[in-house]
C-alpha cells in the first residue's frame, strides 16, 4: 500500500522547490554573479530548497525509495511549467520527450533502490 | 514584468556548466554519506568530520556552477540536467559502499536519463539552428527585394 500523507508531502515539497529555482533563475537573468549573492532572490531561492529538503526527509522516513524518487521527479515538470508560464521560454516535442524520458529514467532507479 | 529578460537559447557552455554542478553535487551527497558513517548523534561535534564539512564545499561548488549555467541558457533545458546526478551517485555507490549494488532496473534508468539528457542538449540546439535557419532566409530575401 501506498500511503498518501508522504506523497502529498513530496508533491508539496517539489513544488516549493521549482520555485525556489524560478526565482533563482529570475535573479541571474536580472542579475550579476556578484549582484545575485546579494539579491533577495538567491536567499529567498536557498531558502525554499532547505524547506522543500526538509519536506523530502520527513517523507523519506515514511515511504519507500521507488515511491519517492517518481514523484520528486515531477519538480523538473513544475520548473518547466514554471519556465514557460512566467519566463517566457519555448518548448518543442523533443524537450517533451527528453523530460518524460528523465521521469521514467528516475523512476527505473527508484524501483531498483 | 518591465524587469523581465527572456532568454530562449542555451549555450553549449551552459549545458557543460550543468553536467559539471552535477557532478560535484553527487560528489557532495557521497561525502556527506561517508561523514555521517563517523557521526554519532549524542555527540554533536561528530558532525565536524573532514568528508561530511567536504560535502558542504562540493554542494557549494556544484551550486555556483547552476548559477553560472542559469545565465547562459533555458531553465527548461537546464533544469532536468540535474537528473544526470541520479547517473553519477547510481554508478559509483556501489564501488564506495560495500552494501551498494547495481541492478538491472539502476542500469536500464541510467541509460535512460543518459539518453534524455542528451536529447534534451540536441533539442535545445535543434530549435536553435532551425531560428537561425529562418534569420539566415529573411536575410536573403532582404537581399533580393534590394536587388
Amino acid at each position: 500500500m501506498i500511503k498518501l500523507i508522504p506523497v502529498l508531502l513530496v508533491l508539496f515539497g517539489s513544488l516549493i522547490g521549482a520555485s525556489g529555482t524560478l526565482i533563482i533563475k529570475k535573479g541571474t537573468n536580472k542579475f550579476s554573479f556578484f549582484q545575485l549573492l546579494k539579491s533577495k532572490n538567491l536567499w529567498m531561492g536557498l531558502l525554499l530548497y532547505c524547506v522543500s529538503m526538509i519536506v523530502y526527509v520527513l517523507a523519506l522516513s515514511q515511504e519507500r525509495l521507488s515511491v519517492i524518487y517518481p514523484i520528486a521527479s515531477t519538480a523538473y515538470i513544475w520548473t518547466t511549467l514554471f519556465s514557460v508560464k512566467f519566463l517566457g521560454e519555448k518548448m518543442n516535442p523533443w524537450k517533451w520527450l527528453a523530460l518524460s524520458g528523465i521521469i521514467v529514467g528516475v523512476t527505473l532507479i527508484g524501483l531498483g533502490s | 514584468m518591465d524587469d523581465k529578460v527572456v532568454i530562449n537559447s542555451t549555450q553549449k557552455k551552459a549545458i557543460w556548466l550543468m553536467l559539471g554542478c552535477t557532478v560535484f553535487t553527487s560528489l557532495g551527497q557521497l561525502l556527506w554519506k561517508l561523514g555521517l558513517a563517523n557521526v554519532n548523534f549524542r555527540l554533536p561535534l561528530t558532525l565536524l568530520n573532514l568528508p561530511f564539512l567536504l560535502g558542504f564545499v562540493a554542494y557549494g561548488l556544484g551550486f555556483g556552477m547552476m548559477l553560472l549555467a542559469f545565465k547562459k541558457g533555458e531553465l527548461g533545458v537546464l533544469y532536468p540536467i540535474i537528473a544526470t546526478s541520479y547517473v553519477w551517485v547510481s554508478l559509483s555507490s556501489p564501488i564506495i559502499f560495500p552494501n551498494d549494488f547495481m541492478n538491472g532496473w539502476k542500469w536500464l534508468g541510467v541509460l535512460v536519463i543518459i539518453i534524455s539528457v542528451s536529447l534534451l542538449g540536441y533539442s535545445s540546439s535543434k530549435r536553435k539552428s532551425r531560428e537561425e535557419g529562418k534569420i539566415d532566409s529573411s536575410i536573403k530575401q532582404l537581399g533580393e527585394s534590394a536587388g
